[in-house]
Parts: structure tokens; C-alpha cells; sequence
């Protein structure tokens, strides 16, 4: 029952007090969390994925009060938000360079990596064929500045709107959008230079 | 456009999809939450609460013990503090003591003023205003304290300030005993009385009965044998009581004083209810009888050295029948406005010119003893 209940739901819950509500929310953002963390912080400062992803839980359990005003707020919102300036913080603090929007943007609607099956990851052949490519985007997100990584991940990994975005990075709607768009070209050229050979070799 | 599904997917498929944090992080925030949602019982464990989880560097611990020290050192100092009470019975108590004590120091006027009953137990109560004086007295037991500069001007304060409590004090006593004056004497036989003998007064001023104290001549004769109701003295005489303003006036004046104090228990000693003239009537008739007798100056002067503070005020109610004519107690209806001191009535039944003039002249020196002490 208490699975089909809201993230705000469960959040009210347990600022009445009910810290199983707290452990429902934990096991539902678990995981998407400490991968956002983890990938926006990138492979040299995972390190501090699990600092980040503890105190940003501690920060929502200190900040019950300030949820409580926020009649209108997502708690998913919420949550990562909490999470990306923690990340940001300590990313600037290991100099890390953060605000770097600018980029080529290449129209590449026409790359020949956008003609394989997206979706055809059940056989066995494609998952590896995916795997890899999960690989390499790991690799092409490691080059891209850390907003619009950020950008990214927020859109394509946990589904976020862009007017959630925008609240999460404390950004203005077209920049966002802006950022999103650098991201998806750099990552599409970065991938079709690396998977290019393989479309040709593994898939039929 | 902003959604791509080929990315979607490889990110679907990357490696570290299935990564989690460590148990010791998961532990760690549900604890957590579950310390969070208990309500928090006091201040003390919100304290703890929040040390455990805001580090502090090594002067803000240093910070934190000292403040802690100071407010437990502050704490444990106001609790061992005793109340004011306590130092004033501490200093009784250190006076009853000090019987053996009086010979290495000099006996202040409350060791007089509580060691007399002893000696002799049928005192009148006369002494009352100077035992009043020196009940509230605790830092005249201290003498290394009268010469210190500083605290002598706090003493002539304290001392003023006692001093009008012990003019409360009297005139309390005062009404109260002119309410018990009952047997009031008719003004004719004593004026009598005193003009046959006025010589005879004013010669022996201390064995003579006229020169008996004026508590002693404001009692009723049925209340004179009574053993004393309070424990106080009579040593309430006329060098004793006026030694003792002076006492008060100037605390730091340790060698006067103690030459004072001498005389006055030699005094006390020397005066016993039985060498106590009879005692005169409170009330108008002994008054009047006192100021035509003695002259209002001399009476004045002697109520002030008693510290029975008033003015006078001569109330003419004329009678036909000599028997109406009766005195009454002294009745006090006003407070004068320049000095605050109480002014009391004496009724008679004839227009006196001497009595006016003697009660003019012991208001003016009463009033002049007045503007002089508020001078001081």
C-alpha cells in the first residue's frame, strides 16, 4: 500500500515522524541517486560519491522544516538538487572546471550511428553490443563539462523534465536547454567515432 | 530533438548501472533518519546531536571547554553564595558569642544593647530606639572595614538610612505607648508637681527622676515595673543615645566610638530600674509639665538624644466644666512637609503663652537639630 503512495506523500509521513516512510523513500531513490552522483562527479572524483550521497540524505533529513514549507515541491526535485551543488561544491573544491557551456554543436542528424536498433537489446549479441557503447558513453561523458553532463544525465538517466532541470541546476529554461543541446552533440559525434567500425562488424 | 534513444540506451547498459553505496553510507543515513523522527528530549542531547555531526576544529573544542568552565566555576560560586539573611544571623550569632571577646575589642553598641537585659532583666523597654539602631548595624562589627576610606561613606549611608528606620521605629513605639497612656494625670497637679521641684531637676539631670528617659516618662505607672518586653536596655540615657547618632553619623570614627561605647555601658551599668526616678505620664500633661518645667529647647534637645523625633502643635479645646478638661494621649494628625517628621497635639483646655512659646522653641530646635543631621 504504501508503494503507491508518493514520494511527497511518504516525505509528509515521515516529517510526522514515521521513519519507515523515510526508508521507503531511500529504497526508491537509492540507486538513481548515487548514479547521478557518481557520474556527474566523473571516474576521478568517485571517491567522494558516497560522501556526497550521504550527506545529501542527511541534508533532506536535517531540512524537514524547510520541506514542510514547500507545499508544491517534488520531492525528486528536491532530492537531487540537494545532491548536484553538493557535487558541484566539492568538484570546485578539487578544481574541476564547472561552468563551461561553450562547444561545437555540429548538425549531426544525419551520422550513420543513429541508424542502429536503440532498442534491440534482448539477444544476447546486441546486450554486448550495448555494454560497450554503455562503456563509451561513460568515456564520452567524462569529456564534457560538468553542467552539461549534468544536463544530460538529469534528462536521460532519471527522466527529468526541463523545468525540473532548470530548478535542479539553478538555471534559466534556455540555458538548460542550451546545455542539453552541447551535451547531446558532443556525445553523439563521441560515440559515432567509436561505434562506427562496430556497426559495420557486429551488427547485421 | 533533446531526447536520444541511443544514448538512452548505452547508458542503460553501462557498466556501472548495477552500483550502489556502500552498506556503512546506507546504515549510516537510516540511523539517521530514525535518530531524526524520535523527538529530541532536551536541550542537552540537540547539543550532542549537533556536535556529532559538525566537526570542530581544535579551538572551537578549547572555546567550548572554557565556556563550559566558567558558567560550571559561576554556577557552583552563586550556589555556595549565602542569602543576605544569612550574613545577619551569622553576625547576631557572632555578637551573643562575644561576651569574651569585649575586653580585645571594643564593644560595639549591640553588644550593649543585647548584653544588658542580662545584667538587668526588669529593664524597662526605654532602649528600644537604640536597640532598633543597632540590630541592623552587621558591618560595625567589622572595624578593619570602618577604616577603610570606601566603605566609610557606604557606612554613613547605612547608617543614615538606619537612622530613619529607627525614627520610624520610635515614633511606632511612641504612638504606641501613648495609646497605653490610659491614667493620664491632670495638667493642674502636675504643673504643680514640677514647679515645686524644678530646681531639683534641672541640678541632678541623671539621678533625679525628671531625668529619666523619655520612653521611661511616656509610660503609664502601671507598665514601669514590668520587666521588658523587648531585649533591650536601659541604657537609653541622654550621652548614651546621642553618642550613638554620632556612632552612626561617623562609622570610620573607630577611637570616639569606642570611647563612646565606654561611657554608655558604664552607664548602663551604673542605671538600674531601681534608681530610675518615677517616671512621668506620657501623654500632654507630663509634656506640658516638662516644657514649663525644663523650657522647650531642653525637652527637644532630650527627645532628640532619645531619637523620639516630632514637632509640636498646641491644640486649644475650651470647656466650661473643669472636669471635661481632661488630657489626653498625645495625638498625632500630620507630618510637617519641610522636615516629614510627625506632628503630635497637645490638647488643653486654656490659651497658655508660655506653653506656646516653649513649644515654639522646642520645634525650632528640633527643626534646626534636623536641617543639621540632613546637612551632615
Amino acid at each position: 500500500m504504501r508503494d503507491l503512495l508518493s514520494d511527497e506523500a511518504l516525505m509528509q509521513q515521515f516529517c510526522a515522524g514515521n521513519k519507515q516512510a523515510f526508508e521507503l523513500l531511500y529504497a526508491r531513490h537509492e540507486k538513481p541517486l548515487y548514479l547521478y552522483v557518481r557520474r556527474v562527479l566523473g571516474q576521478s572524483l568517485a571517491a567522494h560519491a558516497d560522501d556526497i550521497f550521504q550527506d545529501t540524505w542527511m541534508k533532506l533529513v536535517d531540512t524537514t522544516t524547510t520541506w514542510q514549507a514547500r507545499e508544491n515541491a517534488s520531492f525528486k526535485t528536491w532530492l537531487f538538487t540537494l545532491a548536484h551543488h553538493r557535487a558541484i561544491d566539492v568538484m570546485r573544491k578539487n578544481g574541476r572546471e564547472i561552468s563551461v557551456d561553450e562547444g561545437w554543436l555540429d548538425d549531426d542528424s544525419e551520422s550513420p550511428w543513429q541508424q542502429w536498433p536503440a532498442s534491440a537489446a534482448e539477444q544476447p549479441e546486441q546486450q554486448a553490443f550495448w555494454r560497450k557503447a554503455g562503456q563509451q558513453l561513460l568515456d564520452c561523458l567524462e569529456g564534457l563539462p560538468a553542467l552539461q553532463r549534468a544536463a544530460f544525465l538529469l534528462h536521460h538517466e532519471d527522466g527529468l523534465s526541463l523545468d525540473e532541470m532548470t530548478e535542479i541546476l539553478s538555471a534559466e529554461f534556455e540555458t538548460v536547454k542550451s546545455r542539453l543541446r552541447y551535451a547531446l552533440s558532443k556525445l553523439r559525434a563521441c560515440m559515432g567515432a567509436y561505434l562506427h567500425p562496430m556497426i559495420e562488424k557486429d551488427l547485421p | 530533438m533533446l531526447q536520444d534513444e541511443h544514448l538512452k540506451t548505452a547508458l542503460r547498459h553501462a557498466p556501472d548501472r548495477d552500483v550502489l553505496p556502500s552498506g556503512r553510507v546506507r546504515d549510516a543515513v537510516l540511523q539517521y533518519a530514525k535518530k531524526a523522527s524520535a523527538p529530541q528530549q532536551n536541550v542537552l542531547q540537540r547539543l550532542l546531536h549537533w556536535l556529532r555531526h559538525h566537526k570542530l576544529s581544535q579551538a572551537h573544542w578549547a572555546g567550548v571547554a572554557s565556556a563550559a568552565t566558567v558558567i560550571l566555576v559561576v554556577f557552583m560560586a552563586w550556589q555556595q553564595h549565602p542569602e543576605d539573611s544569612v550574613w545577619i544571623t551569622a553576625g547576631d550569632d557572632k555578637q551573643n558569642t562575644a561576651h569574651t571577646e569585649m575586653a580585645a575589642t571594643p564593644p560595639t553598641t549591640d553588644q550593649i544593647a543585647e548584653i544588658a537585659p542580662a545584667a538587668s532583666p526588669e529593664a524597662a523597654p526605654a532602649s528600644a530606639p537604640l536597640a532598633l539602631e543597632k540590630s541592623s548595624e552587621p558591618a560595625q562589627s567589622e572595624p578593619s572595614g570602618m577604616q577603610n576610606k570606601e566603605n566609610s561613606a557606604d557606612n554613613q549611608v547605612t547608617a543614615k538610612r538606619q537612622h530613619q528606620r529607627v525614627i520610624v521605629g520610635e515614633l511606632a513605639e511612641y504612638d504606641s505607648h501613648s495609646k497605653a497612656a490610659k491614667t493620664a494625670v491632670p495638667e493642674t497637679d502636675q504643673a504643680k508637681a514640677s514647679s515645686e521641684t524644678p530646681a531639683e531637676q534641672r541640678g541632678q539631670p541623671e539621678s533625679s527622676p525628671a531625668t529619666t528617659t523619655a520612653a521611661q516618662q511616656r509610660l503609664p505607672e502601671n507598665q514601669r515595673d514590668q520587666p521588658a518586653s523587648k531585649p533591650a536596655p536601659q541604657t537609653a540615657n541622654n550621652d548614651a543615645g546621642n553618642k550613638n547618632f554620632e556612632i552612626i553619623a561617623k562609622p570610620d570614627a573607630h577611637t570616639k566610638r569606642k570611647q563612646t561605647v565606654e561611657d554608655a555601658e558604664d552607664k548602663l551599668e551604673r542605671h538600674t530600674p531601681a534608681e530610675s526616678a518615677p517616671d512621668q505620664m506620657v501623654g500632654s500633661s507630663s509634656l506640658v509639665a516638662q516644657l514649663i518645667a525644663r523650657g522647650g529647647s531642653q525637652v527637644a534637645n532630650q527627645d532628640i538624644q532619645m531619637g523620639a523625633l516630632r514637632l509640636l502643635n498646641v491644640v486649644v479645646h475650651p470647656t466650661a466644666n473643669q472636669q471635661d478638661c481632661a488630657f489626653k494621649p498625645l495625638s498625632s494628625t500630620n507630618i510637617d512637609a519641610t522636615t516629614g517628621l510627625r506632628v503630635e497635639n497637645i490638647d488643653i483646655c486654656r490659651t497658655s503663652e508660655p506653653l506656646k512659646i516653649e513649644v515654639e522653641h522646642y520645634n525650632n530646635t528640633m527643626k534646626n537639630w534636623y536641617l543639621q543631621y540632613q546637612a551632615e
